[in-house]
């Protein structure tokens, strides 16, 4: 007997809640869903933490919701499915739904998936975590009116879920939302019918080269592999990086050799951390007393010699005394804080000590073989990119780690980071590991 | 292993919620109830923090307020099983006697509570209670365990009623420096209230009313601290770490080590250094003697109703399948000296009991 949905015989009703606190529960859920997105591009979370941090936090108060029964759902939850919510509050009430035992309430979510509400309602799906949601959205994408398939086809996209016949019709469609949703489920399709497609779009100039790009990297199509050469040559951040996880030995040179380029700098400065070799910590050392790249510098060294931010010596912010704690009269009030922009996660990348990092690197250098590529002063092979998509590297470089390994796999060892970190931490441990793949090689030699 | 006595159904209403899902619910995602009594004031004219239930007039205090509070525990817990009451015995746990609550009130309270509608059906020559404070329920809860399993009864309702918000009650904690207050507290809590009850049955006897059985009691353990809270003496956990030993003695160590601990630690310096004690003698049993659930960060001290309520919690999370552990202690300490533990065994989701 599985009790997940088990509920009470007796599930409250109207007057048997303390509303406040189902109210508060509702607060945090939608306060949470806002960090849970943020997380997805923080340099500070590797996924377990983020399963156990603010996913954990977020259902622990969408459980609340749940529990609290008819009435939340009918009173709380159901109207908060509109379009002048906030998109947090909407992705909250949503997955509450979802998550309710009664099919009813997931229904209503499915049906709420409209233009306006697209994007909170694809993010409820996709980190909705009832074991049968990916075949209820399979089975409802396929019976959905146009409207509903942007959002619809964005879950899948997230879920790393085939999103069956529909993806033909979505192509077809002159909806560009329509479009960019179907162009982001296309590498989850079984078949390769759709490559073409992301090559095509890839070579253009639209908003959604990039995306097709990655799309097509993620199936190892050549025809993207050439647009990312193409585009790294003019400071691409996506073609530099595709240069550098794909690239030969030559490629990786070239952009080592862009670094005294200061347009380029930034993104190839991101590329070499995923390059991997000894010559890369090699060229990007210098970079790390420069102030405009010095954080970037530092991310990557350590991404791949090993160096972790809790070795405190390596980075300045540990060694800066702390600054005394404020006084209630200095404290900001609490109406500017909130009004206050979301930090972006970058900022919370530490600055590297650059005399520290020089002493290891001289100590350490002869660990690391020339030309060998390194993800987390290890060699790079699809066991260890496994484990570092598990516990390591951070939510904001994973991204391009499973990227690599999907790429190198053709699909086959392909984690979508998107998902909820829990749901892909299940999924990493149950994934097939593929044979034979040298990660070292470039893409020619493999393909 | 394990006595066969299983948790069938449960009841709970406390400051953050009036059954026992949401009260669990809301405890595990840390939300609290703090407010400031209405009209309360504490030794320094300041209103005193509180673990109110809102729901209730704050001018009604005593027997009617606990009355309030154990009538919608005991109609929760009681109702899947209302067909069998006839059959059951009902142990209530209550306060210690103190200002606000003595041996009469206690007799008030018992004979109102059988008038209830949530109890018709029980026969009053089955009702009993005691007066031992936090460590009552699960002290009730050891008892039950022997009367199901000696065949005396064939259904056991152990529950815990408490109220602080009583005038009476509060000033005398003011009095002896344990009302938490903003100025020179130093080892003091916030009072709470709340009522829980737990049906046990052995799983034969209830196996007709084809209810979840998610726990089993595995163990129990009861012990005296002779050193007692507010006394010149010095504690250092005898009573508890018997207490906690006895009830994790029927664990097949290492591999059902406890992951889980539930108590009713509620900030009082006392009651820390008590733990600590009893968790450097009983480490071997626990995975991490310090990962424990204090639910009074959620509501308050909430007294006798405490071991009912924390069993309650343990039951939510093994039928919502959030317990992170199969084996669970569950531990609570009164004024007067007594010491309870009790070990639980959890069928997580519906699935099998594994390894800790």
């Amino acid at each position: 007997m599985n009790w997940s949905s088990y509920l009470p015989p007796s599930p409250p009703a109207r007057d048997d809640l303390v509303w406040d606190v189902v109210e508060q529960h509702f607060d945090e859920a939608e306060f949470l869903t806002q960090w849970l997105q943020d997380t997805f591009e923080d340099p500070d979370y590797d996924a377990k933490e983020c399963a156990a941090g603010p996913e954990a936090r977020l259902f622990a108060h969408i459980e609340g919701l749940v529990l609290a029964g008819e009435a939340c759902a009918q009173e709380m939850l159901r109207p908060a499915l509109d379009p002048g919510a906030e998109p947090t509050r909407i992705t909250a009430a949503a997955l509450a739904l979802l998550e309710h035992p009664m099919a009813a309430h997931g229904d209503l979510v499915f049906e709420a998936a409209t233009p306006e509400l697209a994007r909170p309602i694809a993010c409820a799906l996709s980190w909705a975590r009832r074991p049968d949601l990916d075949a209820w959205l399979q089975t409802r994408l396929g019976r959905a009116e146009p409207p509903a398939w942007p959002a619809l086809l964005h879950a899948c996209a997230t879920r790393g879920l085939d999103p069956g016949p529909r993806l033909a019709e979505a192509f077809r469609s002159s909806e560009a939302e329509t479009f960019a949703a179907a162009l982001a489920a296309a590498r989850w399709a079984p078949t390769r019918d759709y490559v073409h497609i992301l090559d095509t779009l890839a070579g253009g100039e639209s908003d959604l080269a990039v995306p097709a790009l990655l799309g097509g990297l993620a199936v190892a199509s050549r025809g993207a592999w050439q647009t990312a050469q193409r585009r790294a040559q003019r400071g691409d951040a996506a073609g530099l990086w595709a240069l550098a996880a794909f690239g030969d030995p030559r490629a990786r040179d070239w952009l080592c050799e862009r670094l005294p380029d200061e347009a380029m700098r930034e993104h190839v400065v991101f590329a070499l951390g995923f390059s991997g070799r000894a010559q890369d910590v090699d060229a990007l050392m210098p970079w790390l007393a420069d102030e405009a790249v010095a954080k970037l510098a530092g991310e990557a060294v350590a991404n791949i010699v090993g160096i972790t931010t809790a070795q405190d010596e390596f980075w300045l912010e540990s060694k800066a005394p702390e600054p005394p704690p404020p006084g209630d009269e200095e404290l900001t009030p609490l109406e500017d804080d909130l009004a206050k922009p979301i930090d972006d996660p970058l900022a919370s990348l530490l600055t590297p000590d650059a005399e520290v990092f020089a002493r290891w690197w001289k100590d350490n250098r002869s660990r690391f073989a020339a030309g060998v590529r390194y993800l987390q002063g290890r060699s790079l092979e699809p066991g260890v990119a496994l484990e570092q998509l598990h516990r390591g590297t951070s939510m904001r470089r994973r991204h391009w780690v499973a990227l690599e390994l999907a790429g190198r796999t053709r699909g086959q060892m392909a984690c979508p980071t998107r998902l909820l970190p829990s749901l892909q931490i299940a999924r990493l441990s149950a994934m097939p590991r593929v044979g034979g793949i040298d990660m070292q090689r470039a893409f020619g030699q493999w393909v | 292993m394990g006595t066969g006595v299983h948790i069938v159904s449960i009841g709970a209403r406390a400051s953050v919620g009036h059954r026992a899902h949401n009260v669990a619910a809301a405890a595990r995602s840390g939300i609290n109830r703090f407010i400031e009594h209405p009209f309360m004031v504490d030794r320094y004219g300041d209103p005193i923090r509180v673990g109110m239930d809102v729901a209730l007039p704050p001018e009604q205090f005593g027997v009617d307020r606990m009355l309030t509070l154990a009538d919608t525990a005991l109609a929760e817990a009681v109702a899947p099983i209302r067909a069998e009451l006839a059959q059951a015995s009902l142990v209530v746990a209550l306060p210690e006697p103190r200002p606000g609550f003595d041996a009469q009130t206690a007799r008030r309270f018992i004979e109102l509570l059988q008038r209830l509608p949530a109890a018709a059906g029980i026969d009053s020559k089955r009702v009993s209670w005691f007066t031992s404070g936090h460590a009552g329920g699960l002290f009730a809860l050891a008892g039950a365990v022997e009367e199901l399993r000696s065949g005396r009864s064939q259904i056991c309702i152990v529950g815990g009623v408490d109220s602080y918000l009583h005038p009476d009650t509060l000033e005398w904690l003011d009095e002896t420096g344990q009302l938490h207050n903003l100025k020179d507290s130093r080892s003091s809590f916030i009072p709470g209230e709340g009522a829980a009850f737990c049906v046990l049955a052995l799983r034969r006897v209830i196996a007709s009313t084809r209810l979840p059985l998610p726990v089993e009691i595995l163990g129990t353990g009861t012990a005296n601290e002779p050193n007692r809270i507010k006394t010149e003496t010095i504690c250092i956990g005898e009573g508890l770490s018997k207490a906690v030993r006895d009830a994790t003695s029927v664990l097949e160590l290492p591999a059902q080590k406890v992951g889980t601990t539930y108590c009713d630690m509620n900030g009082e310096r006392y009651r820390n250094e008590e733990f600590m004690f009893s968790a450097l003698r009983n480490y071997g049993a626990f995975v991490d003697t310090n990962r424990f659930e204090a639910p009074a960060d959620s509501w308050g001290d909430i007294g006798a109703a405490s071991g009912p309520m924390l069993a309650s919690l343990a039951t939510t999370s093994a039928l919502r399948g959030w317990a992170p552990h199969p084996y669970v202690v569950l531990w609570t300490s009164s004024e007067g000296g007594l010491r309870s533990a009790a070990t639980l065994g959890l069928t997580i989701g519906g699935a099998p009991r594994g390894r800790a």
